[in-house]
């Protein structure tokens, strides 16, 4: 029987390479994941789409009858909306684990660059859904974006503006939204998804950054059933976890919008609070401003697009790559810094000093304690790294890259909130709130630095260097 | 061309096919009112948890290793934990 189904179906036909052993981990899974959320929202989605009116008279009433009337309605919604969140999320950890780990060197120059358009059309999944139900939050949060395109140079702007809002008004404005969202991007996301995976096939999955591994690390694992197993495995906890945060976090739906409302103070979701607090800087209001900052982030974004071509080192290793291991670190505490402060600061436009005193504290904290670790640790460790084994640097080991992924997010927090907090009390917010947030970053910075020294040396870079060095330290300080 | 498809296969497969039924049952059969969704919600997490473990044993036998005993209790754990909650609230 079993044959019988096989032959007809061809599922043992060799569609998808076996794959190593060393990526049988979940660091090697997040862009999976991110995939499984996407097939997460478009059935949420589709079972939505079947009550969901496109009309700036409906759509907010048909999204409260989902919540209401329709059968678990609340739960898809609130599903709809994590899985989303957790799709983003993905893409940036996605991206993030590929400039650590260096996948985008040749020949996977091209992939990453698919990677990267797929993560706009992820970050446009998140900005045309924000306004499909009509309340004065999204609606707010969106012209105040549609706004910010209007800024950009004249063919740009004209041709961003003609995609997304169509001939004028609430209602050709919310339906291109729509068809956005429900038809454009998720077939743009789908090609591109195809070719990536054909690349993927074609290249094969990126080896660890040690280089080649144990040859028992390499043996192959067949996809079906041993790695569908294991993808199951972990869509399944990703799911769960998606399921728990609804129950715990049940979505609720913000009044709806109208002229009135208007008023109320716009903010973005989550995912845009970096660039909206950029925005907020003094400097960067009126015309002029808001286009020198958006040609800033736009060269942001095109140094990530471009990285294989700007990064043309060959070496892939972390302890050799200083200067792009600590922008890429730069990055990230940037991201999470200013995400924050945005949160915690919704309308309220930051003084420039202040925002050079905390954005460049945060990025010179963060490239000084990088480049110190380099100078104390791994240019002393480089004789030894290159007659390592070859499974050197645990980077493909799940708990050393949770630790590293945990003391970042926490180091940037740390350091931004710390140099907030100083910047405020030099401005004369003399307050206990103040002092207790400089102590409470103090703390977290404090246990931030004291991981990472226990993680460097836990993780010695698997040479022994560092533990050898602290041994003959104690033995001779004994002597 | 010699099949590709053994036992353990099939039962891979019984075991995915048991999952979706069992998801689809409960997805019928779910009785709670519309403010009961978050009940739902956890039902359906300890669910999926459920089987994350029971392929993870499985699949730890297959691969000729001993599944680790950690995660095995940290999962049991956290079902334990889920069951009671949702037993409390419910």
């Amino acid at each position: 029987m079993a044959g019988w189904v096989d032959s007809r179906l061809g599922l043992s036909f060799p569609l998808l390479r076996p794959v190593p052993q060393f990526a049988l981990n979940p660091f090697y899974w997040l862009g999976a994941l991110a995939v499984v959320a996407f097939v997460i929202q478009g059935v949420t989605g589709m079972m939505m789409m079947l009550y969901y009116v496109p009309s700036p008279s409906q759509a907010y009433s048909s999204t409260q009858y989902i919540f209401q009337s329709v059968y678990n309605g609340r739960f898809l919604e609130t599903v709809h909306l994590y899985t989303a969140y957790a799709m983003i999320m993905l893409a940036f950890m996605h991206m993030m684990r590929g400039y650590f780990v260096s996948v985008q060197k040749k020949p996977r120059e091209v992939m990453w660059v698919v990677g990267m358009l797929m993560g706009f059309v992820t970050l446009g999944f998140g900005f045309t859904g924000y306004l499909l139900p009509w309340t004065v939050v999204s609606k707010s949060a969106t012209d105040v974006g549609i706004g910010m395109v209007s800024a950009l140079p004249p063919p740009l702007s004209s041709l961003l503006t003609f995609l997304i809002v169509g001939s004028g008004g609430d209602a050709a404005e919310l339906l291109r939204f729509f068809d956005l969202h429900v038809v454009i991007l998720p077939a743009v996301l789908l090609i591109l998804l195809v070719v990536k995976m054909y690349m993927l096939e074609a290249h094969g999955i990126s080896e660890p950054t040690g280089g080649a591994s144990a040859p028992s690390k390499r043996k192959s694992t067949p996809i079906f059933p041993d790695v569908t197993m294991y993808l199951l495995e972990l869509s399944l906890l990703f799911g769960a976890g998606m399921l728990l945060i609804s129950a715990v976090f049940p979505l609720g739906l913000p009044p709806e919008y109208s002229a009135a409302a208007q008023q109320s103070i716009p903010q973005p979701d989550w995912y845009f609070l970096w660039i909206y607090q950029v925005l907020k800087v003094s400097i960067f209001e009126g015309p002029t401003g808001l286009a020198a900052a958006l040609s800033a982030i736009t060269l942001v974004f095109l140094a990530l697009i471009l990285l294989p071509f700007l990064d043309r080192g060959k070496t892939r290793e972390l302890s050799r790559r200083p200067v792009y291991t600590t922008l890429g670190l730069v990055f990230v505490g940037e991201v999470l810094m200013l995400s924050y402060w945005g949160f915690t600061t919704p309308g309220i436009t930051i003084p420039v000093e202040q925002a050079v005193f905390v954005i460049g504290g945060t990025a010179l904290l963060i490239a000084v304690g990088s480049l110190l670790v380099y100078r104390l640790l791994y240019s002393r460790a480089k004789g030894m790294l290159t007659t390592a084994p070859k499974e050197s640097l645990a980077s493909t080991e799940v708990r050393s890259g949770l630790a590293f992924s945990a003391l970042v997010a926490v180091g940037a927090l740390s350091i931004g909130l710390l140099v907030n907090s100083l910047v405020g009390l030099w401005l004369g917010e003399n307050s206990l709130a103040s002092w207790l947030s400089l102590l409470g970053a103090g703390a977290l910075l404090t246990l931030d630095v004291l991981g990472s020294v226990y993680l460097i040396y836990r993780l010695d870079l698997r040479t022994g260097t560092i533990r050898r060095r602290i041994r003959s330290l104690e033995v001779g300080w004994k002597n | 061309m010699k099949s590709g498809i053994t036992l353990l296969t099939v039962q891979v497969v019984f075991l995915v096919a048991l999952q979706l039924v069992s998801l689809v049952v409960l997805w019928a059969v779910n009785p709670l009112s519309q403010g009961a969704t978050d009940t739902f919600a956890l039902y359906l997490s300890i669910d999926l948890l459920a089987f994350v473990i029971l392929s993870y044993i499985y699949r730890s036998g297959r691969w000729g290793r001993v599944s680790n005993q950690f995660w095995v209790a940290l999962g049991l754990l956290s079902l334990t934990v889920l069951l009671v909650s949702n037993l409390v609230l419910g």
